[in-house]
């Protein structure tokens, strides 16, 4: 049994709304972890994240410190680097529909109104890491990796009160701390999200045309 | 769909069936435990009720989905996706019946 702390604090980026992500690795089912604390796998399945160059595996290679580990030994780093980053412009795709679901879900209703700006909020992330870590080869795995894209016309075309509306709603979904989101707030983010899709597939435009290059 | 997309799916259907009904001042956000308990304690929702109790089975088993990424198409995965289909069915005749 290995555990990591690993993501935020591991980076330094201390705040009052941030938490501490553990990692559990096990060989098969461990009653001690719950998964509402843990992200728990299997050393056969990390093995396989790291064949496949997955971008939680350069994550955790990058991003993680070993907290406990039964035979004493740093599990992750024996594995050495992942294999290279291949699926960019799959998990780019993967995360503009994610982001268009979340954005006709709150078209249609506002019955999970927070947990779709929380999509929003998380697909505009992760596909941020994911071209950082493709594409421009400086993996950003920060909860505000969207902010770092400027190069290439790829800034992100939120206001700094919209992606806060955003960012509040991903704490609202996985800690429940802070103030609700008002209707008009949410009618003020969707107003932008026309300009977010763009920005999005400017982002898959320019992984495939790097695709083809390399 | 991926992994990650179909759970992103369940979760946005239990909510939906939650928050359909208006008579709770605030949404349920997520299925997260801290946001089931959120929900309970700002509404004034009975922990012990039978919604809170199958809001924290469905959290399980969105959970459970979560840790078997790589075997989609695996009897326990389809029994899971299964299961999180008749919680939702459940939780639709329940809120229902609350009126």
């Amino acid at each position: 049994m290995h555990v990591y702390a690993f993501g935020s604090v591991c980076r330094g980026e201390i705040t009052l709304d941030s938490d501490v992500d553990l990692l559990a690795l096990v060989e098969g089912h461990d009653p001690r972890f719950s998964q509402h604390k843990y992200s728990i796998y299997s050393y056969k399945k990390i093995k396989k994240m790291w064949q496949d160059g997955s971008p939680f595996a350069w994550h955790l290679f990058l991003e993680s410190r070993l907290l406990y580990g039964s035979d004493g030994e740093d599990f992750l780093q024996s594995l050495g680097a992942p294999a290279k980053y291949q699926q960019y412009v799959a998990d780019c795709l993967k995360f503009l529909s994610v982001f268009e679901t979340a954005q006709n879900s709150l078209k249609q209703s506002r019955e999970s109104k927070v947990f779709d700006l929380s999509a929003a909020f998380l697909s505009i992330r992760n596909i941020s890491t994911c071209y950082s870590l493709g594409v421009l080869g400086l993996p950003n795995f920060s909860r505000h990796a969207a902010l770092s894209l400027v190069d290439g016309g790829l800034s992100l075309p939120l206001t700094p009160v919209s992606y806060g509306i955003l960012e509040r709603a991903r704490i609202l979904c996985t800690r429940s701390i802070g103030r609700d989101i008002s209707d008009a707030e949410t009618d003020s983010v969707v107003e932008e999200f026309g300009k977010v899709d763009s920005w999005m597939r400017a982002i898959v435009e320019h992984a495939r045309q790097y695709e083809r290059i390399h | 769909m991926s992994e990650f997309t179909n759970r992103v799916e369940a979760q946005r259907r239990l909510l939906k069936i939650v928050n359909a009904k208006k008579k709770h001042g605030e949404e349920l956000f997520s299925l997260s435990d801290s946001a089931i308990q959120r929900w309970s304690s700002v509404n004034g929702v009975d922990p012990s009720s039978r919604v809170v109790d199958l809001l924290k089975k469905a959290s399980d088993r969105v959970f459970v989905m979560a840790n078997h990424s790589d075997a989609p198409i695996a009897d326990e995965y389809l029994l899971t996706v299964e299961e999180l289909c008749h919680i939702g069915d459940e939780l639709k005749e329940v809120v229902e019946s609350e009126g």
